[in-house]
């Protein structure tokens, strides 16, 4: 007798339900459509904002400071100076810092 | 041109049609996961709603669309169709205890079935009368027996879905045949 409940309950559950709209009506609750267009916008926002923030950090050093001085070293190719090395190094923290970021936000 | 993208989604597996909604956000490909699994999913949450069409059709909306925003998070070690069994279940617990406040580990407090119950099923019981003798069942009793016969689980996968224990989990499938068995049989035998 247990085999003939089984046999009801497996019976029942393989009628299948006709879709009767229920999957268009799955699709107009979705959320909408990621803007594709503009997924490029806030990686190249955070990229643009650092190369802008640099260049006006640098433009408004004190004169004569060492990572101004770096880039004046790395422009005459006076090889690598301290100065240099330390301009080099902190362009490149702040484009990892902005690569990441970028791609954290995708 | 179009035709032709159709067949390739129904010709796809599971795992492709995800993949291509993760990487290209490809509704048609989640159309062709919804066309394939809703009969089930809705199968199950009619059982477990006791039959109310209205409110397990809610229920199975909100769980595909659920699905669709944690996509992500799926694992393609356990089928497609158990992972959202498990979130077919999560939405019916929340609902119905926000609906009744009636916690699924509460058991029903009807009588239990006694040896002379297990008479003879008759051959003939209508799907009507079954649905009818399951929603007489406890929360519990009809979550048990909606994973493990009508979504086909495991009593393991069945206990992970529901959050509750293996034994529990029979314990309930065991209860609620009884009364099933009872209340089929009542409607037959002739008074």
């Amino acid at each position: 007798m247990s085999d003939k409940l089984d046999f009801l309950l497996r019976d029942d559950a393989r009628v299948a339900l006709d879709d009767a709209g229920f999957g268009a009506r799955v699709m107009r609750a979705l959320p909408p459509r990621r803007a594709k267009a503009h997924a490029w916008l806030k990686p190249a926002l955070l990229l643009g904002s650092t190369v802008l923030g640099s260049f006006l950090a640098a433009l408004f050093l004190p004169a004569g400071s060492a990572v101004i001085q770096g880039y004046i070293d790395l422009a005459q190719h006076r090889g690598m100076t301290p100065a240099a090395v330390a301009a080099l190094a902190m362009a490149g923290a702040l484009l990892i810092s902005a690569i990441v970021l970028a791609a954290d936000t995708e | 041109m179009g035709d032709r993208i159709a067949e390739g989604k129904v010709a796809a597996s599971d795992a492709d049609l995800i993949l291509a909604v993760l990487d290209r956000d490809d509704r048609e490909a989640f159309a062709e996961l919804v066309r394939r699994h809703q009969s089930k999913i809705r199968t199950v949450l009619r059982r477990l709603t006791g039959g109310d069409t209205a409110f397990a059709d809610d229920l199975a909306q909100d769980t595909f669309v659920l699905a669709w925003r944690n996509l992500k998070s799926f694992r393609f070690e356990a089928r497609f169709s158990t992972w959202l069994y498990r979130i077919a279940f999560n939405a019916w617990q929340s609902e119905a205890r926000k609906r009744r406040e009636l916690l699924l580990e509460s058991m029903d407090e009807a009588p239990a079935a006694d040896a002379a119950m297990f008479v003879e099923l008759p051959d003939i019981a209508s799907r009507i009368d079954l649905e009818r003798a399951i929603a007489t069942l406890s929360d519990g009793e009809r979550a048990a027996i909606a994973a493990c016969y009508y979504a086909d689980l495991t009593h393991e996968e069945a206990a992970k879905a529901l959050g509750m224990p293996v034994g529990t989990v029979k314990t309930h499938v065991l209860r609620a045949k009884a009364k099933l068995r009872a209340r089929l049989n009542a409607k037959e035998t002739p008074r």
